[in-house]
């Protein structure tokens, strides 16, 4: 039991290396065995789980538990991994949603990067085109079944870098997950090998080279003024001297680079363009975890800043009117969902940095709960509709959705699916979006109205976008060649019937939901002293 | 003689990252952010400098004034990362390369 967090990182590491020597044996048994590993970490997860709500905070230290087991005087320098009620709630729901997305992608990758070029000769006769269409697709399936295990690789490793975040109490063991972070998302991004992809993996992968340096020398900078790497004892000596300010502006660049919120949002849409539709779910649970390394840093290790959080809610309102905007004149779906996806990470921000500026009232321990309950509800609706763009660009191949027409004639179910998303997405009731939302509305107002409104705002506009397409995409007269569309598996339709359930349980029970799962966790967020408690004793 | 250590890295790092904003050649960039590494590599490892230290392996030296053996540890890590980052990179701009060349 004592080895559970350890394990919970340590397996899909090494299922992931395994898989490719799995994967030349058979196919199946390979897509069985990433199955399995993904369960079983997902029920260790849930163990962790109940043993963090039993007995507190976890350490974990990986070697000797007390430093003078190694030498007389001892190095105080350990690697520790730290689970408390957050993390351990977030690891339990990324898991879940990971497995989600695994059964996905065994039906839908969600390119259509192959398709593309055909669909632009018009001059070809409808005939023709359409044995091109076949000729390609079969192809396209042909080449993505012998790279299905790098596939598969990729997607384990990013889930070990998302877990890492979440568990590491190590700020050099920080650095080490962003990279292997980094490294899979890129991978994955040029997994279609197109031209395109190449182009936008490189891009990538130069940001993320840079932004995973800058995190490093503010690691240095910390560790040249107080000699250690722990998180916890960085806490308790923390004085807030210049350096430790110009450390923590390096740490936060690289964190928020990685979160994709409004200075840093450049790198989303393309990457989130160029990946396969399940590892865009993954790529979604990334950024929310850098997210919540970003507030363990500034707020449980740097303590309460005030300038810092002032500094986080401006760019969280800013990301939150960005997304809508560059949403708005873009035509492309995964591309606009991508957009969507930034302001969504805003209203994230904007609860859980408010709620400390307004630290020990009732209004700023309610934000702080609003922020992390969205953090679930943002996975959910931007994951269902990302899921949903999938199986739109699935059976139809059109890359430019608006060339689409009447997709509700023929399946009915899928557009009822997608207004469940435009819904939850834009904060109505009675669906989860407006469950946390009005949470933090409510609470902002007590920090500023003008955040309310802002908010609120905000949302009316994603309404905006979405209702564009919607009426775009599903509503109309079908166009002829809506007869060429393919039928959707029934394996997706039941696992994008999941993402709406609970949904819809969030949204009618969201009072339990917050007292069960959030409230713990925002109470593990705002104790500093018990987190670092845990650590030096 | 330390401060001219980290005047070098700032250095490195700067030309490093204006590398990165204004080549247009991807091996240019490739290099730019191995120079950026180099600094930061630089830094880490000069932060462990003790002037007139020994090599750090504890039972040879208990009472003697050592070198910071962490930043040593961490740099060996960053600079294995390093080159994993740059043989990916290189590899996506030799096949955006290939990609350029059939068109």
């Amino acid at each position: 039991m004592i080895h559970l967090i350890i394990l919970i990182i340590a397996i899909p590491l090494f299922s992931a290396f395994l898989l490719p020597l799995i994967g030349k044996l058979n196919e199946k048994l390979m897509k069985f065995w990433v199955g399995l590993t993904l369960l079983l970490t997902s029920f260790l997860s849930i163990f962790l789980y109940k043993l963090i709500l039993e007995k507190g905070i976890l350490a974990y230290s990986v070697g000797a538990k007390f430093p003078s087991l190694t030498a007389p005087q001892g190095f105080p320098v350990r690697i520790i991994l730290i689970g408390d009620a957050l993390s351990g709630f977030l690891a339990l729901f990324f898991l879940f949603i990971a497995f989600l997305a695994f059964l996905f992608s065994l039906k839908i990758l969600g390119g259509y990067h192959f398709l593309d070029p055909v669909r632009g000769q018009n001059t070809l006769a409808k005939a023709q085109k359409k044995q091109a269409l076949l000729e390609i697709s079969k192809s396209l399936t042909r080449q993505i079944s012998n790279g299905v295990d790098k596939f598969y690789t990729l997607y384990l490793l990013l889930l070990v870098g998302i877990l890492g975040f979440l568990f590491t109490a190590d700020l050099f063991t920080l650095f080490v997950f962003y990279e292997i972070n980094s490294i899979a998302t890129a991978g994955l991004i040029a997994f279609f090998r197109n031209k395109e992809c190449f182009k936008s993996a490189f891009h990538y992968l130069v940001v993320f080279a840079v932004g995973s340096l800058f995190l490093l020398f503010g690691v240095g900078l910390l560790y040249s003024e107080y000699g250690f790497l722990n998180m916890a004892i960085i806490a308790s000596k923390i004085h807030f001297s210049f350096l430790d300010k110009v450390a923590l502006s390096f740490i936060a660049s690289g964190l928020l680079l990685k979160a994709g919120i409004f200075p840093f949002y450049f790198w989303k849409p393309e990457a989130y363009n160029a990946s396969p539709v399940p590892a865009i779910i993954l790529s979604i649970v990334s950024s929310l975890s850098a997210l919540y390394v970003l507030f363990r840093i500034s707020f449980d290790v740097f303590g309460l800043n005030i300038v810092f959080g002032e500094i986080l809610v401006l760019f969280s309102v800013i990301s939150i009117f960005a997304g809508v905007f560059l949403a708005l004149r873009e035509n492309n779906l995964k591309r606009i969902l991508a957009y969507l996806a930034i302001s969504e990470l805003g209203y994230v921000v904007l609860g859980v940095s408010s709620g400390f500026l307004m630290s020990n009232t009732e209004p700023g321990l309610k934000a702080i709960e609003g922020g992390l309950f969205h953090i679930i509800n943002d996975i959910l609706d931007v994951g269902l509709l990302f899921l949903i763009a999938g199986v739109i660009l699935y059976i139809s191949r059109v890359r430019n959705v608006f060339e689409i027409r009447g997709l509700a004639h023929k399946h009915p179910i899928l557009a009822g699916f997608f207004l469940f998303g435009v819904l939850a997405i834009s904060g109505m009731p009675p669906l989860n979006g407006f469950a946390s939302k009005i949470m933090i509305y409510e609470s902002v107002f007590h920090l500023s109205p003008v955040l309310t409104i802002m908010g609120i705002l905000g949302s009316i506009l994603v309404l905006a976008v979405l209702v564009k397409i919607f009426t775009s995409i599903f509503l109309g007269a079908p166009s002829e060649e809506n007869q060429d569309y393919q039928p959707i598996p029934k394996v997706v339709i039941a696992i994008v019937s999941i993402f709406v359930i609970l949904m819809f349980l969030i949204g009618l029970f969201p009072k339990q939901f917050v007292t069960s799962f959030i409230s713990p966790a925002a109470k593990a967020l705002i104790s500093q002293q018990n987190y670092i408690n845990s650590v030096i004793y | 003689m330390i401060s001219f250590i980290f005047l070098v890295t700032i250095f490195l790092i700067i030309i490093g990252i204006s590398g990165v904003m204004f080549k247009k050649n991807l091996i240019k960039i490739v290099m730019s952010v191995n120079i950026i590494g180099a600094g930061v590599n630089l830094f880490l490892i000069a932060l462990g400098y003790r002037s007139g230290g020994v090599v750090p392996i504890f039972t040879n030296a208990p009472g003697l004034n050592m070198v910071s053996p962490t930043p040593q540890a961490l740099i060996l890590t960053s600079i294995v990362i390093n080159l994993a980052i740059t043989a990916l990179l290189l590899s996506l701009a030799v096949l955006i390369y290939k990609g350029n060349k059939e068109k």
